[in-house]
């Protein structure tokens, strides 16, 4: 931040990151665009803007204004309290027109992609979704992204003046607060729109009843994929649950979509974010979707008959086996252990 | 797919709907690909089968047909010759008519495939367009919205659930956020949705079905006579991931590797 903040009079700005908020509220996740902008160092940091869509955010970002140092267009209309892509779209080219920033950044969700995919064809703008990676090069940024389950890499070159992109959730961990390295007094653009008929209408936010101890709170996560084959194989998985204090069963997505656990125990994008001390990948493939989930893990060990599965990349500790052999005998070892350890306690 | 209320018949007027259908390689055999190329070898014999989000965008079209009379459903898919053979899947399922847009150019980008449907949808005035959230092997989740923003209709990602009002007038649909969070959204249609896995289970080809589907013909455009757009992007030669360096594979036998990774997790204070 050694440059001085530019007026925000002037036009053609490089960057501009779009929160998320539901019900008004920032959905904490969208700050990881804010390192990722830190990353894009050729960008001069003073030429780039947050936007915070809701119906009423201007303290919300009066805070992140401050916090972060960077100018905040508060982006409000009555009917962005609920997530409204389609609206946003809209809303956003009239921000585009005003401010012409050359790159635009969500965080990958479906919702950001619909509003990507819309501004794209609205603006001519390139549009490149679930990025991993960038890179600088002569013809202009690179952007990496992963295909077929995370088995290949891609990499786009955007040939338009504009580029939009979503980044996957967990590529760029905040893992420390950003500060402005020197206080900037908060500069808010407030956009207010006026409510009026929109074509698709937001109605209300519903979440599926959980039981059991939350995904989240939970120490150890003991997680199911395609591997585990049938349901009743569940069972194997509570078992090494019952090994540690607090563990709770998750699964990738296609367990869910068979309804064998409820969706409230899916971990990915689409699911939770999970950041347990232990994650225990049981024939997960690893699709980018749901590594997403697990990346802020300590600990990660993934067990998966597939050598070249891409949830090895991430792994900590690799065991290339069928779970359906492996799980028993861990379970068994581990009683062995216990049993040695407790006579031996007994003994003393 | 669900309807409001008990349909009056009579009130009820024909729906045409469109179902965009992609064909992919299938995931679970390691992907093949050339160096420098930018996508999969197509000279080399490979399993494909229909996208999974697809499959589930098709089953509620076919919900949707088989609760109200007077639904016909279009299946489109772009693509060389070898995707009809998922477009006579569709018909085979009970889908009534069927579209290829062939075009040998891969990969197509998101922009190129969006214009190429929209082309011929333009024309045809479909009540409902349906497409998966996303390919399983592109994973864009591009196509349906900009298909939905190119011929200027409502559109909602990611349902999970859907209802249509007795007139056709409007849908009520349940969109999937992040972390079980759901949105109910209100579609006039007109409309694009792009649905998401686990709403639906999709059926099997009837018998019966996969005998009328072979009377039907699949109708071919040549999306080299269509006005087609400069893509928006290139896409450079694939790549690995780069291996998996940071983790220490267990070796040895089970036994041994379960004794190691218990003794890992010990000295990890994890158990």
């Amino acid at each position: 931040m050694n440059a001085a903040v530019r007026s925000v009079d002037d036009s053609d700005w490089d960057t501009l990151l779009v929160l998320d908020t539901i019900e008004d509220r920032l959905v904490s996740q969208s700050l990881e665009l804010i390192p990722f902008e830190d990353i894009l160092a050729a960008n001069d940091p003073s030429r780039t803007m947050l936007l915070i869509p809701g119906k009423d955010v201007a303290a919300l970002a009066g805070n992140l204004a401050g916090q972060f140092g960077l100018p905040v267009i508060v982006c409000e209309h009555d009917q962005l309290y609920y997530p409204n892509p389609e609206l946003l779209g809209q809303l956003l080219q009239e921000t585009v027109a005003e401010f012409r920033p050359r790159t635009i950044c969500f965080l990958h969700t479906m919702r950001n992609c619909q509003t990507a995919a819309a501004l794209s064809v609205y603006l001519g703008y390139a549009s490149v979704t679930a990025v991993t990676s960038w890179s600088p090069s002569a013809d202009g940024p690179l952007f990496g992204r992963a295909i077929v389950n995370g088995k290949l890499l891609q990499t786009v070159l955007p040939t338009t003046p504009g580029t939009i992109i979503t980044i996957l959730p967990g590529t760029f961990s905040l893992t420390e607060p950003v500060q402005a390295q020197t206080p900037q007094p908060a500069t808010l653009m407030r956009r207010r729109y006026p409510s009026g008929e929109t074509s698709c209408l937001p109605m209300a936010i519903t979440s599926e009843p959980e039981n059991g101890a939350r995904l989240e709170d939970a120490e150890v996560v003991i997680a199911a994929g395609r591997g585990l084959g049938k349901q009743e194989h569940l069972g194997l998985l509570e078992e090494v649950a019952r090994m540690f204090a607090n563990a709770a069963i998750g699964a990738s997505r296609p367990l869910c979509d068979q309804k064998w656990l409820p969706f409230s125990r899916q971990v990915g994008v689409t699911g939770k974010t999970v950041s347990p001390r232990l994650y225990l990948a049981c024939g997960i493939s690893g699709a980018q979707q749901h590594l997403a989930g697990v990346k802020g893990s300590r600990f990660i060990v993934a067990i998966n008959r597939d050598p070249d599965a891409a949830i090895f990349s991430v792994a900590d500790c690799i065991v290339i086996g069928d779970l359906h052999t492996f799980l028993p005998l861990l379970v068994r070892k581990y009683r062995e252990r216990r049993t040695i350890n407790d006579h031996q306690e007994q003994c003393t | 797919m669900r309807i409001w209320r008990q349909v009056n018949i009579s009130k009820q007027r024909p729906m045409k709907i469109l179902v965009c259908i992609k064909q992919i390689a299938d995931t679970d055999a390691p992907p093949q690909y050339a160096a420098g190329a930018s996508w999969l070898r197509e000279d080399v014999a490979t399993p494909y089968r229909m996208n999974r989000y697809d499959e589930y965008a098709l089953e509620e079209a076919l919900l949707l047909k088989d609760r109200l009379p007077g639904v016909e459903i279009h299946v489109l898919s772009v693509g060389p010759e070898r995707v009809t053979q998922v477009i006579g899947k569709a018909l085979s399922k009970g889908a009534d008519d069927g579209v290829h847009i062939r075009c040998d150019k891969t990969p197509l980008s998101a922009f190129e495939t969006a214009t190429l449907i929209a082309r011929y949808a333009a024309a045809q005035a479909f009540d409902l367009i349906f497409t998966g959230v996303m390919s399983e092997d592109a994973m864009q989740c591009q196509v349906g919205p900009m298909l939905a923003a190119l011929l200027s209709l409502p559109c909602a990602v990611s349902i999970v659930a859907a209802a249509i009002s007795e007139d056709n007038t409007r849908m009520l649909v349940e969109s999937e956020l992040e972390a079980g969070l759901k949105e109910q959204i209100m579609v006039p249609l007109p409309a694009l949705v792009t649905v998401q896995t686990g709403g639906n289970r999709p059926r099997y080809a009837s018998l019966s079905n996969i005998l009328r589907a072979k009377g039907k013909t699949i109708r071919t455009l040549e999306a080299t006579e269509m006005t087609t757009p400069e893509s928006r992007e290139l896409f450079l030669p694939l790549a690995l991931p780069p291996p998996a360096t940071k983790g220490i594979i267990l070796t040895g036998s089970g036994e041994e590797q379960a004794e190691r990774l218990l003794q890992i997790l010990h000295e990890r204070s994890l158990l």
